[in-house]
């Protein structure tokens, strides 16, 4: 029982040790990792923007760095949705060594389309796009270490502020009169056309294309759109189709 | 054993007792506390090889929480070690010494937070972090000495038990 006692007590003073050197050695090493600013590249996609991130981490540390996930989210600060999120991975970085983590955001204005509250907050409202990217990484293959960050960049909407007035058809006429003002305070020009539907979902007609320039406010501008009475019923509503590069994205503004 | 013998024998006890307890006092609260306000006085900063990044020395007290840790683990450290050399060889000795071994695991887990802790970074190019670090399985190693300390100790007071009752056998 003695013997049995000695070598507990040998392998609790080893385990101590190790333990304590453990420690020595993660905290200095974590001090000779360096994560370089990404370079950051921006390409225009059919439908939207890609930024391609590249994170150079080196570890010259005595421990490997395992299972370095990097995740961004973008959010609608005005409505809370989430508009994209993307995650890349990294399995290892060993020790001595770099690693290379290549992180894709992809800002794809169909995919926003499907979530109409984010779209309408998005082309209608200026509001905050907050980014939160996350890094997770398993250090020594003991810590688990994640770092979470938020940056909000501000959003210029394409039809900032937008005020519609509608004139219905006199007797015999066949035009609708939309009346509008609004603000393009996003950073892009874009094509939009009005589109007028009855009660039931039907069109009745859409204006022509009008190109809206970065920066450009309209004043009580009159569009017209001729439609079919045949289908008219007196009320229903008025979309907007805008045409953001090779993106179509409609939205109903209003209702009569 | 008369008087003067029981007096005598209880001083040494006591003596040694409190030069134990000076030592850990000295070796696990003064010198890691002093070790921690050198760290965050910046006065360590040319032994690791510059200046001591402020987020670490915020990691390490407020992350960490090691003035805590440090406090807690001596706390128990110098009160069942002073209380098992004032009772040595007893079987009373032995229950301390299991139970620093049962203290200990149960303060590092605690303390510890079961090995998760969380801070904010005040700045990082302006943007505000929240850093999280999970040291589980480190905690979980550590508790483990605590409870390998317990058996060791265990074992020597079933040895202690086992020697006394062959004594009085002999006897």
């Amino acid at each position: 029982m003695k013997v049995a006692a000695r070598a507990l007590s040998i392998a609790l003073i080893l385990l101590s040790l190790l333990m304590g050197m453990l420690l020595l050695t993660v905290i200095y090493s974590a001090r000779r990792i360096r994560i370089e600013t990404p370079t950051v590249k921006s390409e225009l996609t059919d439908t939207g923007t890609r930024l391609i991130m590249e994170v150079p981490i080196y570890n010259e540390g005595f421990h490997d760095i395992t299972d370095v996930e990097l995740r961004t989210d973008i959010v609608v600060e005005l409505t809370g949705d989430v508009i994209a999120t993307s995650t890349s991975y990294l399995p290892m970085v060993a020790k001595g060594g770099e690693g290379r983590l290549v992180h894709v955001v992809e800002f794809d204005l169909t995919e926003i389309a499907r979530n109409e509250r984010a779209l309408r907050a998005l082309m209608l409202n200026n509001t905050n796009l907050i980014v939160v990217a996350s890094l997770s990484l398993v250090y020594a293959y003991m810590f688990e270490i994640s770092l979470e960050a938020n940056a909000s960049s501000p959003w210029g909407a394409p039809m900032s502020g937008l005020v519609m007035a509608l004139e219905p058809p006199g007797p015999g006429e066949d035009e609708i009169t939309a009346v509008l003002s609004f603000a393009n305070n996003a950073s892009f020009g874009y094509n939009f056309k009005l589109e007028a539907l009855n009660e039931l979902g039907y069109s009745l007609g859409n204006s022509s294309l009008i190109y809206v320039d970065p920066g450009a406010s309209f004043e009580e501008e009159a569009i017209t759109i001729p439609i079919n009475t045949a289908l008219w019923t007196g009320s229903g509503s008025i979309r907007v189709h805008f045409f953001i590069g090779r993106a179509c994205l409609a939205l109903e503004v209003m209702t009569y | 054993m008369n008087g003067r013998d029981l007096a005598v024998e209880v001083l040494k006890r006591v003596v040694k007792a409190a030069i134990v307890g000076a030592l850990l006092y000295a070796f696990f609260y003064m010198i890691p506390l002093l070790a921690l306000a050198l760290i965050e006085s910046g006065f360590l900063s040319g032994l690791v090889g510059g200046q001591v990044p402020p987020e670490v020395v915020r990691f390490l007290v407020e992350g960490l929480r090691l003035e805590e840790l440090i406090t807690y683990t001596a706390a128990v450290l110098i009160f069942f070690t002073v209380a098992a050399t004032l009772v040595e060889g007893t079987a009373l000795a032995y229950a301390f010494l299991i139970g620093r071994g049962l203290a200990m695991a149960f303060i590092w887990i605690c303390v510890t937070n079961g090995g998760v802790f969380s801070f904010t970074l005040a700045s990082l190019s302006g943007i505000p972090m929240k850093v999280t670090v999970n040291a589980e399985r480190f905690v979980v190693a550590l508790a483990c000495i605590g409870f390998l300390d317990m058996g060791r100790n265990a074992i020597k007071a079933v040895s202690w038990a086992c020697e006394r009752a062959g004594r009085e056998v002999e006897r």
